[in-house]
């Protein structure tokens, strides 16, 4: 009896855990941790001069609807004729939510007004400061001074680039801001592989094949990092939802039990794995929490800290970021609700 | 009748001489006999009620009595100290008299109500004291006479002597005399003045009370010295006053309030002139572990005692000495590790006994009442040569407390002090001494604890000051506690009856100690709601006390535990630096903690009783191994200077549980709490942070609001409360706007929030808090936050990573 109502507990996990992966960020609040979360940067491919910014749980999704590939799906600032199609060169990712990622969003498209960056460090205090506002190395900046700020850097968001000029660009830094040492030490900032190069085409003279030719490279691009994230997350959470499934553990930290099988909530902590294949660790959230605040090896106050960037496994020394540890914390909790 | 009697037997004293001025004084009495009179009477002579209660009335009684006893010689010295026509004659050959005293023809005091010196007063009261009685002869009526120059005249000279006066009925008297207390509370000075000294010699002053134009009278007859101190006093409030009422008009006020203070500067603090010497850097327990270890990291060959040497070096050998050393003391359990050097110190400076170090320090009863200016802001000291002489005496092994100023008219006043505190019948001696046997010699605080509390906020800042002195130890008069606060009193004593009790160990279950209040006319009052931390910050001490009502003025008084006091009005006052020490502790929760043999009830921290309790803190006895530290972890347990003695004494000696116990559960029963434990060590004293923020602009203060984060609010009156409710925990950086007065408000939240785990998982699990919510979970963990401006909140949590969102 016992054996049997363990088991339908078990296939109602599995099935909440899949039925969660393939509803990413549907019927989601806004609050709600989500799995994939970026702010992209648009750039006309006929009209180089011209720059998008916005943020998408689904980049190539939105990404085929700024090119009126998906009918469904507004893009009206996108479609003013002589844009299309658009290259997503770069987006940031990694938000833990909607919200933030909106924050960021807003900062990065008024950059003359943000809270993120200090009025005295703003490179342009005016919204009509004409062609200053809409170059390619301010928005660039920006994304650098609004990595430094202390909100989003504790967020260890990632910048990818997929066209490797602009990453150039962005690592020449014509305004002198130094990114903080903690992104590299990360590897928080990459450009993807094959990434495109427009230098090969005559911009001016692109034909309609060289048009379709690079926005298709593009979107292959983003949709490839894109699932491939999507991917392993799933992995991950198959993984994790069958460890949960056992029942009755312990935090490798401070021995309490957690059971995610019961019905009572106060058995159900918040819990954090160790990303590693190999390595069973799993502990408490505040307890793993704590442990990387102490062995954080940047130079914050430790009795002031209270999220940490990430720390190593306690058993296999794998690097975890806190943010991913975290997503996979708050998925796993959202399955043993559902 | 019996007034009637009395009057007859008045007239049998004095003769016939002056049978004139009786019958004139009679017809007056009878005329106008007021309950104030009868009340007032009575207040002359309570050294008679003191030689009848003590011998078999309660105990409570014969504390009032034998107080009061105290208090009076002084006050007739207030008066004359005050009358600047009048030159009386003073014998200051009795200084240094030993008891028991016999003091004949000390003083011949001639009191003068008259304001316009048209009569020079004729007369002297030649006062007789002995052991336990109050003879009071005199030779003449002193005759007082009120000449005025628009008011009736009242020529009404008289003498009562004490013995006459004992005849009154002391029953009615007493209840009289309580009935009228209000009357007496809003009349202060009139009665401070008027009041005579009740074993004295006579003094008419209730001629002065009778008459009907007494009250309008008073106003004029005050002395302009005490009408400026008054003043002085009221300054601040009236500096608020006045920048409230001429809001227009600011700089005019600003002017007004630089002259004023420039003045201040001008006068040196008392405080300093009297520690000059003594600067020592003052480090918390956390701050001196870190030094050590440094020290032994830097010099890994030097032994313990060079870090002995160093700590004693920094904290010095301050061992309250007086209030300000008192309160630089060193943490409790630093004290615990070097108490053997400490030891060593004392017993130096015995040897060094010209040194002015080891003079007491404390407040006595005639430097209570005292009523003058001349040592304002001077701390009053023991005056060290009675008190070897006490010492040297075996019976009467107390001390007498006793100004060292010599007034500017020539007054000693140590011959009334001395004389009054001498005759006072030290039943409960043998118990104490049996006492300081059962504690051994090597404890902490060996000497004298004061506890100096006030209590009674009345209109005119009226404050009750009694001393404590807890003598332990007959031969040690170096180290005295002062625990010192303003708005309340409250005394430890441990009565016979206690001691008996605890023998047994048993807790007594109601509480043995008498709280001034009760005995006042002040409706009694919560103690935890004002009390004083000295870790939180600093507050100001009257030196200079006035009383009211003398004979009610009642000061609970202990064989051992001396205790001197009286209901006062502020008129000066010293500043009680904040310490680092702790002072109070942070939890009335009583854990047993059992080890070993013994069980020690102690008040622990919150943090440290769930250590304890499972087994993390390593809780030790000083006697433990060679450890001299009670607690190695970050957590301290707090005890109150008191009970640590116990527990060493308890430890080092045989180990007995009861001693131990018992005490604590004496203690219990004053058992502080303060709302939080101090974050923020409040290095300045808030009164000068008070100056400053009530004499700003309120731009500036709109402006300093806006720089620490606050709240914006649109009076003066709440900007002022909101700063001094910030600087609580900003410290003085907070209010003086300095560059780190944000930073510090940010990581009082953060300590906030790290302390609650519920809003802590959720922000590091990055989920969106409401802002209204999180003010509100904030609010309920410390009310401050409510002073806190949203935007501050927002900026706060952007810093760290917190996602806030509106609704």
């Amino acid at each position: 009896m016992k054996l049997e109502v363990e088991k339908t507990n078990c296939t109602r996990l599995r099935y909440a855990a899949k039925e969660h992966i393939f509803s990413v960020n549907v019927n989601r609040e806004m609050g709600d941790f989500a799995q994939f979360y970026c702010c992209y940067f648009l750039q006309s491919v006929e009209h180089r001069q011209s720059f998008y910014i916005g943020s998408s749980p689904n980049p190539p999704r939105r990404l085929r609807q700024h090119n009126g590939d998906l009918v469904k799906g507004g893009a009206y600032r996108t479609k003013r004729s002589g844009t299309r199609p658009w290259e997503m060169i770069l987006f940031v990712y990694g938000f833990p939510n909607k919200i933030i990622a909106l924050q960021f969003e807003h900062a990065w498209q008024h950059g003359y007004k943000t809270r993120f960056i200090k009025e005295e460090a703003r490179i342009i205090n005016k919204k009509n400061s004409g062609s200053a506002g809409r170059n390619i190395h301010y928005k660039l900046a920006l994304i650098r001074q609004l990595l430094n700020h202390p909100f989003f850097k504790v967020m260890n968001l990632g910048v990818q680039f997929f066209n490797s000029d602009v990453a150039s660009t962005f690592d020449q830094n014509k305004f002198g801001i130094a990114l903080d040492p903690c992104y590299e030490n990360w590897g928080k900032v990459k450009t993807s592989e094959n990434a495109l190069s427009l230098s090969k085409y005559d911009l001016k003279r692109l034909t309609v094949d060289d048009l379709s030719d690079i926005s298709e490279q593009n979107r292959a691009l983003v949709s490839h990092f894109y699932d491939s994230s999507i991917k392993l997350d799933e992995e991950r959470m198959n993984r994790y939802t069958e460890r949960v499934m056992d029942g009755l553990s312990k935090c490798k930290l401070c021995y309490k039990t957690y059971d995610y099988t019961s019905e009572d909530e106060d058995l159900k902590p918040h819990i954090a794995f160790c990303t590693n294949e190999g390595c069973d660790f799993v502990s408490e959230v505040s307890c793993l929490c704590r442990r990387f605040i102490v062995e954080e090896i940047d130079d914050r106050d430790k009795d002031l800290t209270l999220i940490p960037r990430g720390g190593r496994c306690p058993e296999c020394r794998t690097e975890l970021e806190w943010t991913i540890l975290m997503k996979y914390s708050s998925m796993i909790k959202d399955v043993s609700r559902k | 009748m019996d007034y009637r009697r009395a009057q007859r037997n008045l007239q049998l004293v004095n003769g016939n001489n002056i049978d004139n001025d009786l019958k004139e004084t009679t017809e007056l009495q009878e005329k106008e006999r007021h309950p104030e009179e009868e009340a007032l009477i009575s207040t002359q002579v309570p050294s008679l009620k003191f030689s009848q209660s003590s011998a078999s009335s309660p105990e409570d009684n014969r504390r009032i009595y034998s107080s009061s006893r105290i208090s009076s010689p002084v006050k007739p010295m207030g008066l004359i100290a005050v009358e600047s026509n009048i030159i009386p004659e003073v014998n200051d050959e009795d200084k240094h008299t030993s008891v028991p005293i016999e003091v004949e023809g000390t003083e011949n005091i001639v009191i003068n109500d008259d304001k316009n010196d048209n009569d020079i007063p004729v007369g002297d009261g030649k006062s007789v004291l002995k052991s336990r009685d109050v003879e009071v002869k005199s030779n003449d009526v002193s005759r007082i006479e009120l000449a005025k120059s628009d008011d009736i005249v009242q020529d009404d000279n008289f003498l009562i002597s004490t013995q006459i006066q004992s005849r009154l009925d002391i029953v009615n008297r007493d209840s009289e005399m309580k009935g009228k207390l209000s009357q007496f509370r809003y009349a202060t000075n009139n009665n401070t003045e008027s009041t005579s000294g009740g074993n004295t010699a006579t003094i008419n002053n209730s001629s002065r009370l009778t008459s009907g134009s007494s009250m309008i009278d008073e106003p004029k007859q005050k002395k302009i010295r005490t009408c400026v101190k008054k003043k002085e006093v009221t300054k601040l409030t009236r500096a608020q006053d006045l920048l409230k009422k001429l809001s227009g008009k600011h700089r005019k006020v600003r002017d007004i309030l630089k002259g004023q203070q420039e003045a201040d500067k001008k006068k040196p603090r008392g405080k300093i002139q009297l520690q000059p010497s003594k600067s020592f850097d003052v480090y918390n327990a956390e701050e001196w572990k870190n030094i050590s270890c440094q020290i032994l990291k830097n010099f890994p060959r030097s032994n313990t005692q060079d870090v002995k040497d160093i700590f004693c070096y920094l904290y010095g050998d301050c061992d309250a000495l007086d209030m300000w050393g008192s309160s630089q003391k060193p943490p409790e359990e630093l004290m615990s590790q070097y108490q053997p050097n400490k030891l060593h110190l004392t017993q130096n400076k015995k040897n060094d006994s010209a040194s002015s170090t080891d003079m007491m320090k404390l407040l006595s009863l005639s430097q209570v009442m005292e009523d003058t200016t001349d040592h304002e802001k001077s701390l009053l000291i023991v005056d060290e040569n009675v008190a070897e002489n006490i010492n040297s005496c075996d019976e009467q092994s107390f001390y007498i407390t006793q100004e060292n100023t010599v007034h500017g008219d020539g007054i000693d006043l140590r011959n009334f002090s001395h004389d009054s505190v001498v005759d006072i019948p030290d039943k409960n001696l043998d118990e104490d001494k049996t006492e300081a046997e059962v504690q051994p010699p090597n404890k902490k605080t060996d000497a004298i604890e004061i506890e100096s509390n006030s209590i009674s906020e009345m209109d005119d800042n009226v404050v009750s000051n009694p001393t404590r002195v807890n003598e332990h130890d007959s031969n040690c008069d170096e180290d005295i506690i002062f625990y010192d606060s303003m708005d309340e009193m409250r005394v430890e004593f441990p009565t016979v009856e206690q001691h008996k009790l605890n023998q047994f160990n048993f807790v007594p279950p109601s509480p043995t100690l008498i709280p001034l209040n009760e005995t006042l006319t002040k409706p009694t009052k919560d103690y935890k709601d004002d009390e004083i931390d000295l870790t939180q910050a600093s507050f100001t001490v009257s030196n200079e006390l006035i009383s009211p009502i003398k004979p009610e003025t009642v000061i609970p008084k202990e064989s051992t535990p001396r205790k001197v006091g009286d209901q006062t009005s502020v008129t000066g006052t010293i500043q009680v630096p904040a310490t680092r020490a702790p002072t109070l502790s942070y939890s009335d929760k009583l854990y047993n903690v059992s080890r070993d043999e013994y069980i020690v009830n102690a008040r622990l921290s919150n943090v440290a009783c769930e250590r304890v309790r499972n087994g993390e803190l390593p809780f030790k006895f000083p006697n433990d191994s060679n450890s001299n530290s009670i607690v190695n972890s970050d957590d301290t347990i707090i005890y109150d200077s008191d009970v640590y003695n116990y527990k060493n004494l308890n430890c080092d000696e045989d180990k007995e549980r009861n001693i131990f116990e018992l005490k604590y559960s004496a203690k219990q029963e004053i058992q502080l709490e303060t709302s939080e434990p101090p974050i923020e060590l409040v290095s300045e004293s808030k009164r000068v942070e008070n100056v400053i923020v009530s004499q700003s602009s309120a731009q500036d203060l709109r402006r300093q609001m806006k720089e620490i984060g606050l709240r914006p609010v649109r009076t003066k009156s709440e900007m002022i409360s909101s700063l001094e409710s910030a600087s609580q925990i900003l410290g003085t950086t907070g209010v003086a706007g300095n560059f780190s007065t944000r930073q510090v408000l940010y990581d009082h939240l953060t300590k906030l929030i790290k302390n609650e785990p519920s809003l802590l998982e959720r922000i590091q699990t990055f989920q969106p808090i409401l802002l209204e919510e999180f003010m509100y979970e904030l609010n309920e963990l410390d009310p401050l936050v409510n002073l806190i401006d949203e935007s501050t909140i927002q900026s706060w949590a952007d810093a760290n990573g917190v996602s806030l969102k509106r609704s």
